[in-house]
């Protein structure tokens, strides 16, 4: 083979396969400034701008409700005036083209500190690109926007940070830098900040901050605090596109995918994933395919207007695929699109996190010494402990402890032998001592369920030397629900108070330590406010939570002039708190090398016995 | 040995929160179940970069771990190292952060007891575990207690806590070597909580 045809045959197309590669696929990914239209003259851009104190805007401020004290600054354009509404059009255009832009990095699920991260790259550092996140994102310290190219910051969440915190340009333009947070935005005091926040839930931006950039909220509210907010002097567009095709130019396709729901808090399944499909190129497509790893039938809805089979420019082609997840899920879905003999290509990743339904156990206890009383020098008391399971699910590893009786021993009560409390169980232990003197004592029933710990106290007193006969209250509470959605919602919990021991307890009170008023529905039967043996006194109380919340409730009542005391603890979980998937525990250790540590004593030894024999040559 | 022999062992610190309760005092909730906090109201804390537990001599890297492809929390590389379950808070900020260390080295017979966390069982109530961060900042736990899982246990009690407060569990090995599933039967599991100056 010459060289010209070895250069033919074998160089060449090497070339071409990496030029190819060199135009098709960075480019698919690359972020891009879009145009900010009429919105890019504005400082602020809201509805409502809210100001009180002296602040500074260099550029357009426009609203419909003003501040009660004027920016300072220059100002081309104040207040509703053209090209106020031009400019909301233009804000929601430039939104919708940032948020068409695929993901290049996608952060972990939860909360993240851009400052601290360390999962995208150099710590405080970004290089141009999309980053999205599932959750709030934080400027929590110094932040360093590396390059020159475009940079997006996607939080499905808020926007916040932490006062003092830098953001500084390495190369890069504040032309090129946004923000499109779901929630509100927050910048916290003496912040300084870069780029153009794009964000219809509020804008609220702390005292002394400087920025360099706009806030853009045109169907929300702006408010600043002393603070200086300059527009960045940008062309309209970056990067103007040709004007028109070649036949070598190359396709260009976009893939973006959203799963509905994001996650599974209370367990498997199902999920829709919707898709969205553009030409961001210069040409239209033709053989336009997506697939899903994950998901098997995807459909397309919509999106070719014309009914041309081709992906034009203009059309956004819509897909969806149905499944069902059984465990948390990273998935990939690909487009695909040819246009002049090339072919492009764009991945999407989505991840729902599918929970593991855990559901809070409960356990109860009651304790019952008998006698209650004894005369002087004391004498041997046995303590009954009935022991259920109010709770939904069974409990494993139940034990009962007690701090004055050493040896608490199961009577009955485990009905089919399978050593797990259920539901519908009494579990009846007993235990006996001496009690020379008068005495309290607690007993503590443990048990567990879903990896999580359920613990139950009862107090009992035992008066020694003609003392009256001490009183015993008892009280169960009980949550509904024990599970609320993430956004929290109204609990309503139930205490049952009821007398175990032998006299009428006075003055009987219910107390909650995070929910109030605590109020009597029912169970003083003969209305005479003292709860008798055989009664039953249920309390409610409603209170509404946001974050889950473990709590107490304490009953109290008085005979014979001895109070007694009971309390019963009880929590209620948000479904957001069991998203995150409990990891397996680490295996920590190798297999211990038992033949080599014999080896190598044998060798050890055989060495010393050999340099001991031989000791006169050798020495 | 019976279920209450059992259970004195299992829960031995049980019984100092029954002498916060005699005499009728009522103690605040135990702390079972964290009133979670949102992610953003969490305490700005830097990166774990550096264990101490002077009790038995520990001063070791750590490294950021995540999953194992079996599911399980992956560990340092370097049985000299410790690895901090980066999926969970750091170490100081509310919830519980867990860091696991090797109990021993493939190299052991060579050079003697070497896994970072060959001594963890001899820790005890009251020890000190200092954490350093890359901003420089060192945050104190105080160990509460130690407990053994069996190695297919549910984890939910080591990695998820719902008091509010800030948690250090440190986890190894121990029991014994199951050829079949080649690792030990039983993982240590020391509880700290963090020291409020």
């Amino acid at each position: 083979m010459s060289v010209k045809t070895f250069f033919v045959k074998q160089c060449v197309p090497m070339v071409l396969f990496f030029a190819f590669m060199l135009m098709a696929a960075p480019s698919a990914n690359a972020a891009t400034t879009p145009s900010l239209g009429m919105a890019t003259t504005y400082g602020v851009l809201a509805n409502t701008y809210t100001n009180t104190t002296v602040t500074t805007i260099n550029g357009d401020v426009g609203f419909t409700t003003g501040p009660a004290v004027a920016p300072l600054g220059v100002h081309t354009n104040y207040g509703s005036g053209s090209p106020y509404a031009t400019a909301g059009i233009d804000q929601g255009s430039a939104l919708t083209a940032l948020a068409a832009q695929p993901c290049t990095f996608t952060f972990a699920p939860g909360a993240i500190d851009l400052s601290t991260d360390t999962t995208h790259g150099a710590i405080g550092v970004y290089t141009p690109g999309v980053y999205c996140s599932a959750g709030a994102m934080d400027v929590g310290g110094p932040l360093t926007l590396s390059g020159s190219g475009t940079y997006i910051f996607r939080p499905d969440g808020a926007l916040t940070s932490t006062a003092g915190a830098v953001v500084s340009l390495a190369g890069a333009s504040v032309c090129d830098v946004f923000w499109t947070p779901t929630a509100a935005t927050t910048l916290a005091a003496n912040t300084t900040f870069v780029g153009t926040v794009i964000d219809d839930s509020g804008i609220t931006v702390g005292a002394n901050t400087n920025w360099s950039g706009r806030a853009l909220a045109f169907n929300g509210t702006v408010t600043t605090d002393t603070d200086t907010i300059s527009a960045p002097s940008c062309s309209t567009t970056t990067t103007p596109p040709p004007s028109t095709s070649s036949p070598s130019t190359p396709p260009l396709i976009n893939v973006r995918k959203v799963p509905s729901p994001l996650a599974l808090p209370n367990g498997p399944g199902p999920v829709t994933y919707s898709y969205t499909v553009t030409n961001p190129g210069l040409v239209p497509m033709t053989s336009v395919t997506l697939t899903d790893d994950k998901c098997s039938n995807v459909i397309r809805l919509s999106g070719d207007t014309d009914n041309n089979s081709q992906l034009d420019i203009s059309e956004t082609w819509m897909y969806t695929c149905s499944t069902n997840l059984s465990q948390t899920t990273v998935n990939y879905a690909t487009a695909r699109g040819i246009a002049n003999d090339m072919a492009s290509v764009d991945t999407a990743i989505a991840e729902v996190v599918v929970g593991i339904p855990v559901v809070p156990p409960l356990i109860h206890i009651v304790k019952t010494p008998l006698p209650l009383t004894l005369p002087f020098n004391g004498g041997s008391v046995t303590y009954s402990y009935a022991v259920t399971n109010p709770g939904t699910v069974a409990l494993t590893d139940v034990t009962v402890i007690d701090n004055k009786c050493s040896s608490v021993t199961r009577a009955s009560g485990d009905i089919n032998n399978n050593s797990v409390l259920e539901t519908t169980e009494t579990w009846a232990y007993a235990c006996t001592m001496n009690v020379p003197m008068t005495t309290v004592n607690t007993a503590i029933a443990t048990g567990h369920a879903n990896g999580l710990t359920a613990i139950d106290t009862a107090l009992a007193t035992v008066v020694v030397a003609g003392m009256p006969v001490p009183p015993l209250i008892h009280i169960i509470k009980k949550p509904d629900p024990v599970i609320l959605p993430s956004t929290g919602g109204v609990v309503t919990y139930t205490y049952t108070v009821s007398n175990p021991g032998t006299v009428l307890l006075n003055n009987v009170s219910v107390t909650d330590d995070k929910c109030g008023p605590v109020t009597l529905i029912s169970g003083d039967v003969n209305g005479n406010g003292m709860m008798g043996p055989t009664e039953t006194w249920t309390y409610t109380c409603r209170q509404n939570l946001t974050v889950s919340t473990t709590n107490t409730a304490t009953a109290q009542g008085s005979a014979n002039g001895l109070t007694a005391t009971d309390i019963s603890v009880a929590s209620v979980v948000l479904a957001s708190a069991l998203i995150a998937p409990v990891p397996l525990l680490p295996s920590a250790g190798y297999a211990p090398n038992n033949l080599m540590m014999l080896l190598a004593g044998i060798s050890a030894a055989g060495t010393l016995l050999f340099v001991f024999t031989q000791r006169k040559r050798l020495f | 040995m019976t279920r209450t022999t059992t259970t004195a062992k299992r829960f031995g610190s049980v019984f100092a929160i029954l002498a916060l309760l005699q005499g009728f005092s009522v103690q605040p909730a135990f702390g079972f179940y964290e009133t979670l906090t949102a992610p953003h109201e969490r305490a700005k804390v830097g990166v774990p970069v550096r264990l101490k537990i002077p009790g038995i001599r520990v001063n070791a890297a750590i490294r950021d771990v995540g999953l194992a492809p079996d599911g399980s929390m992956a560990l340092a590389k370097s049985a000299r190292d410790t690895g901090w379950y980066m999926r969970g808070p750091k170490p100081g900020e509310i919830g519980t952060a867990v860091i696991a260390g090797h109990v021993n080295w493939v190299m052991d017979w060579l050079y003697g007891t070497s896994g970072v966390f060959a001594k963890l069982n001899t820790l005890k109530p009251g020890d000190i575990i200092t954490v350093q961060d890359d901003t420089g900042t060192s945050t104190q736990f105080i160990v509460r207690t130690s407990r053994i899982y069996n190695h297919k246990d549910n984890a939910t009690d080591i990695f998820h806590s719902y008091d509010g407060e800030a948690h250090l569990n440190l986890v190894t090995c121990t029991g014994v070597w199951d050829k079949k599933a080649k690792t030990y039967s039983q993982r240590l599991v020391v509880f700290a909580d963090k020291v409020v100056k």
